[in-house]
């Protein structure tokens, strides 16, 4: 196979499977091309947006990330997995989240575009939440028993002491279960 | 008569154990407890304690949310959080919402009854 054609079929497995929204924009902030993630992310078929800025193709969105795609353009540093803002395009989930980054595509020390990767962690944002709030009932949970511990050990109670640190070491437990349970899935 | 308190903790045990703590006082007269922010407005209503002991994380609805209400029912009480997060977290908020002081779960009886009297005092 010829490298430019392996190159281009290379590209295209790239833009067909990976599993994140990809765009290529020009110099001009034009689409050059995207794939379907993308596409399903910004609530617009894949044709609608060659051609067009991702201020015509979705709005809302644009205004922050305009400014940024031009600086890049005018050879600024590269953008690594910045969380997009909340306000996302109309017809979109308002529950999920992302993560972009911007890099810009260079021919013979020019910069002629830029590519656009757009991951969707609305999975990795939830779990955490979900481990934020765990962890603020166990930890009040924790408090709780440990000042029982400490008002019954000034009573001289050891009876309520005993069970109120054996309630503390066991919600402490599970705390920290829960966290290592969630890195371990996470990251394997 | 001493000054009548009302205490505000969903744990039963802590509730007794602070009531233990103040009882022993003469100047001190616990009147009643609330296991909620609904029942610690509801018995502010019904007792008009000078004394409220307001747990900040309790269900139904938390102490700050109750701390409002309570400073409409029962205006002239002395209203003191009590609390498991750091107090230079919640001070600001607490002082908004008009709590006379701030304590940490953790501090010793004698010190809770100390500020509770230095707060009557004021």
């Amino acid at each position: 196979m010829e490298p430019g054609s392996w190159e281009s079929a290379l590209i295209d497995a790239l833009f067909a499977h990976a599993p994140v929204g990809l765009a290529v924009l020009d110099a001009d902030l034009k689409y050059v091309r995207v794939n379907q993630i993308l596409a399903d992310i910004n609530g617009v078929p894949m044709d609608s947006h060659i051609g067009r800025t991702p201020t015509e193709v979705v709005p809302q969105f644009a205004g922050a990330v305009e400014p940024v795609l031009r600086s890049i353009l005018a050879g600024g540093d590269p953008i690594i997995r910045a969380e997009a803002p909340q306000d996302m395009p109309d017809g979109q989930d308002p529950d999920h989240f992302y993560e972009l980054s911007f890099y810009p595509i260079e021919r013979d020390g020019t910069r002629i575009g830029v590519l656009g990767i757009v991951n969707d962690i609305t999975e990795r944002v939830m779990a955490e939440e979900e481990i934020k709030a765990q962890a603020a009932t166990v930890y009040k949970e924790v408090v709780q028993n440990l000042t029982v511990a400490q008002m019954a050990l000034e009573k001289g109670d050891q009876s309520r002491v005993a069970s109120a640190l054996e309630r503390a070491f066991t919600s402490a437990k599970h705390l920290v279960s829960a966290v290592l349970l969630r890195r371990s899935d996470r990251d394997g | 008569m001493g000054k009548t308190v009302l205490i505000c903790d969903d744990v039963e045990e802590i509730r007794m154990l602070l009531s233990m703590a103040i009882e022993p006082y003469e100047d001190f007269q616990v009147v009643g407890e609330a296991a909620d922010g609904n029942e610690a407005v509801a018995k502010c209503r019904e007792l008009a304690p000078d004394v409220v002991l307001l747990d900040v994380n309790m269900p139904h609805k938390s102490g700050l949310q109750a701390l409002a209400e309570i400073r409409d029912v029962v205006p002239l009480a002395k209203v003191i959080m009590f609390t498991g997060f750091e107090s230079s977290v919640l001070g600001s908020a607490a002082s908004d919402l008009g709590a006379d002081d701030y304590i940490e779960k953790g501090t010793p009886l004698d010190e809770i009854v100390r500020r509770i009297r230095a707060v009557v005092a004021s």
